[in-house]
Order: C-alpha cells, then sequence, then structure tokens
C-alpha cells in the first residue's frame, strides 16, 4: 500500500503527525487480535500498546517489500508468544485459575450456557485451545488471512497451518458441543 | 504425488465443513475496543519512540511542502459559503470606498481580519469532524489538515487584502500604498494570532462570534474621528513592532500545534 510506504517514509524523517496516523490506522486490528489471543481487555490493552512501541523501534527494519500488515503481525505474534512465556503471564494465569479451582469446569460451563452468553461460549472454548491452533484460527477466521499468509507470519509451512487449523477447530467444535450439551441438561 | 494431492483437497474439505459448522459461533466473539482517550494514551507512549531525523531543515522543509499540498487539496473542501460571504465582504468594503466615500484606511483596517475570523468557523467544523475525515483520508493527521486549512483561509484573506488595496491606491492617487498596506497588515496579522490561539485553546464556537463582535465594536470606535485621528498619529514603528509580535506569535502557535499535534479529546 503507498499510503503506508509514505507514512514509514515520514515517521523515518521523525514526523510525530504520520506516526499517529499509522497507530490509528492499525490499532484495531491489531487489539482485536490481542483481544482474542488473551482474552482479557486490560492485559490486550497494555500488549497493544508494548507492540506499537516495538513497532515504531524496528520500523527501520521494515524492507517495504513484503506485506505491511503480515510484518505488524509476526511482530504481534511473537510480542503475545513472549508474553505467554513471560513471569507475568503465569502470575495472572494463576489468579485466573482460582475461580476454576473452588466451582467445576463442568459447572461453570453450564453457568455460561444458562446465562445464554454465546460470546463468552466462544470465548471460552477459544482460550481453551493450544496457543498454536488459537493463534491461527484467530487470523484465518477473525482476520481473513489466508493459509500461505498465516504460515508467513507465524513462521511456518502450509501444511503445518493446515493441521492446526483442523485440530483447532475439531477441538473448538467438541468444546462447543459439550457447553451446549450440558446448557440443555442444566435446563431440564 | 497423486495421493498428495488427494489428502490435500480431503484437508481442505474437512475444513471448509469445519468452518461452516463453526462459522456463525465464531461471529459471536465480538471485542470490546479501548476509549479514544486510551487509544490516545498509548499514541503519547509511542512518541517518545519516534525516530529523531537530524537533518532538521530538511524536515520542517517536507512538513512545510506536505501542508501546502494538503492545502491545495483543502481549497475545494472548503465550503462555498465562505468564499460567498468573502467576496461579499470585498464587495461592500469598495463600495463604502467608492459610493460612500469613507475613508480607505479605516475601512480597510476594518475589513482586513474578516476573512480569517469567518475562516475560524471552517477551521472548527473541521475539528469537529476531523476524526472522520482523517478516517477517510488515513494520510493526514488532525493537525495537518487543521493547518492546512488555517494556510487556506489565511491565503485568501491576503490575497482579498490586495485586491482591495490595489484597486484603492489605482483610482484615488492621493493614497499613500505603504500606509494602507501597514494598517491592514496590523490587524491582520493580531487577529489571526488571536484566531490560532482560540482554535487551540478555546473549545467552542461562540468565542469565533465573540471575536467578531469584538471586532465589529472596534469598526464603531474607528469610525470615530477622534480614534481615527489618534491612530493616524501613531508612528509606524509601533505598527511594525505589533505587527512583527503578532506574526512572531502566530509561528510560534503554529509550530507548536504540528509538533504536540491537538488532543483528540477536544473533538468529543
Amino acid at each position: 500500500m503507498p499510503e503506508d510506504k509514505e507514512l514509514i517514509k515520514e515517521i523515518l524523517n521523525g514526523s510525530q503527525a504520520a506516526m499517529e496516523v499509522l497507530t490509528r490506522k492499525y490499532y484495531k486490528t491489531i487489539f482485536s487480535f490481542v483481544y482474542r489471543k488473551v482474552g482479557n481487555k486490560d492485559i490486550a490493552y497494555e500488549l497493544t500498546q508494548e507492540i506499537f512501541i516495538k513497532i515504531i523501534q524496528r520500523i527501520q527494519s521494515y524492507s517495504g517489500k513484503g506485506n505491511f500488515n503480515s510484518w505488524l503481525f509476526t511482530i504481534a505474534i511473537n510480542h503475545c508468544r513472549d508474553y505467554w512465556r513471560s513471569a507475568d503471564y503465569k502470575r495472572t494465569s494463576i489468579q485466573s485459575e482460582l475461580p476454576e479451582t473452588i466451582t467445576s469446569e463442568k459447572s461453570s460451563v453450564s453457568y455460561i450456557f444458562d446465562r445464554k452468553q454465546s460470546r463468552e461460549q466462544v470465548k471460552w472454548a477459544i482460550n481453551r485451545l493450544p496457543d498454536y491452533q488459537k493463534e491461527a484460527i484467530i487470523l484465518k477466521y477473525f482476520h481473513q488471512m489466508k493459509i500461505k499468509g498465516i504460515a508467513e507470519v507465524t513462521n511456518t509451512n502450509v501444511s503445518t497451518v493446515k493441521s492446526r487449523l483442523k485440530q483447532g477447530l475439531g477441538k473448538l467444535a467438541k468444546l462447543l458441543d459439550r457447553g451446549e450439551e450440558d446448557a440443555k441438561q442444566n435446563n431440564r | 504425488m497423486r495421493n498428495r494431492i488427494i489428502d490435500n483437497l480431503a484437508d481442505t474439505k474437512e475444513l471448509e465443513e469445519l468452518e461452516k459448522e463453526l462459522g456463525f459461533m465464531l461471529d459471536e466473539y465480538d471485542v470490546e475496543y479501548p476509549s479514544e482517550s486510551e487509544m490516545m494514551r498509548t499514541i503519547n507512549a509511542i512518541r517518545p519512540h519516534v525516530p529523531i531525523k537530524l537533518n532538521k531543515r530538511k524536515v520542517i522543509f517536507e512538513n512545510i511542502s506536505s501542508i501546502m499540498k494538503h492545502s491545495y487539496q483543502e481549497v475545494f473542501n472548503i465550503s462555498s459559503l465562505f468564499w460567498v460571504l468573502n467576496s461579499l465582504f470585498l464587495f461592500l468594503g469598495l463600495v463604502a470606498v467608492f459610493a460612500m466615500e469613507q475613508s480607505p484606511y479605516a475601512i480597510l483596517m476594518l475589513f482586513a481580519p474578516i476573512p480569517t475570523i469567518t475562516g475560524l468557523l471552517e477551521v472548527l467544523k473541521s475539528r469537529n469532524a476531523g476524526m472522520a475525515e482523517l478516517e477517510m483520508s488515513l494520510k493526514f493527521s488532525l493537525q495537518e489538515i487543521i493547518l492546512s486549512k488555517l494556510v487556506v483561509v489565511g491565503g485568501f484573506n491576503l490575497i482579498i487584502n490586495m485586491i482591495f488595496t490595489f484597486s484603492i491606491s489605482n483610482f484615488y492617487q492621493e493614497i499613500w500604498i505603504w500606509k494602507l498596506m501597514l494598517y491592514w497588515i496590523t490587524p491582520f496579522t493580531v487577529i489571526t494570532a488571536v484566531s490560532l490561539l482560540i482554535v487551540n485553546r478555546i473549545r467552542n464556537s461562540y468565542s469565533i462570534t465573540a471575536v467578531l463582535v469584538s471586532w465589529i465594536g472596534i469598526g464603531m470606535l474607528l469610525n470615530q474621528t477622534q480614534f481615527v485621528n489618534k491612530i493616524d498619529n501613531m508612528p509606524a514603528t509601533i505598527f511594525i513592532l505589533i505587527t512583527v509580535s503578532a506574526a512572531g506569535f502566530i509561528i510560534f502557535q503554529m509550530k507548536q500545534m504540528y509538533i504536540r499535534g491537538l488532543t483528540y479529546e477536544l473533538n468529543h
């Protein structure tokens, strides 16, 4: 996209205005990706901010040849992967697991379906997928990325992406089915 | 090879089926986006990380040329009411001088800043619709759009005053052209400086009405002979000093506006 190249050129020349335009242009895209990956608004906000800081710090390394969108996603994906490995994630995940130790997973699922919160239902199911499968599904279905594009930004090959999508969607279907059954049983 | 192709097709078909099955459920997973002020906080956190270009002259030149290019586009975006209203003011000014035989100095002094004041309406309008414009173009920031409009308004004001000055000086041989220019440049720069301050600081469009009313009040004072005599007796150096100070203030304000940028919270 010529606009992106122009904006990058201006940012390299020190333009704050161009940085603002570029950030606004991609903010929602990156935020939605991170949000669906971590499932928490506050953490997604912090991570998105860190991702954009990284993008601006590394803007010189963008060669201009590839798709800028893919370059952004590569940074976002790597940053999220770093977050999973970080102490911050381990701390918050322990905190978020606490309620599940009090109530069983089954009853928590039933509660969700009782409330007919299909959004929460999908969120819950996606968050139970392994990271790589979750990543592939989010990029494919929420960001309309092609399998080849997903392979490029996740630094893998097409067949691996296909297998991640297939396994991920299979698990997702089972999780959502189980949730619906739980809801039906609870309603009886 | 043939088996691999068959496997591939089977995989794709299976994926498509799963997609069909789950697609409508995945659509439910919408996102709760951060607010405008939260997004602005992120932008401000990024600012210190924008690379600093060492060649400042080149940056200034590029920024100015970018604003000039955008100003050219903005000429076509400014509403026709602005052009019509200001052409009317020019016409009224010329009528006052030629048909009603009013003092050309006083008339020019009164009419000189009016295009800037009316232009402010255009600028504030763009500030209110700034986000929409920005999202449409995705090429210019809000402060660039506002600065470009100010350049168009200021440029048009200059042209209109030039036309006025040269029309009068052609018909009245006894008119001192330098004095005439001094009489319009002074209020023009002062009002432009005040206008910039309003656009930057004051948040509602009633402020424009206040400036317009104040200026008409000054116009009434101008009509009193005593006041005109007092101005006439003022040394040219005072006019020049006021003009230079106002011009300095204009440059400072524009620079601030470009570097810092207008906060988007003003639009909400």
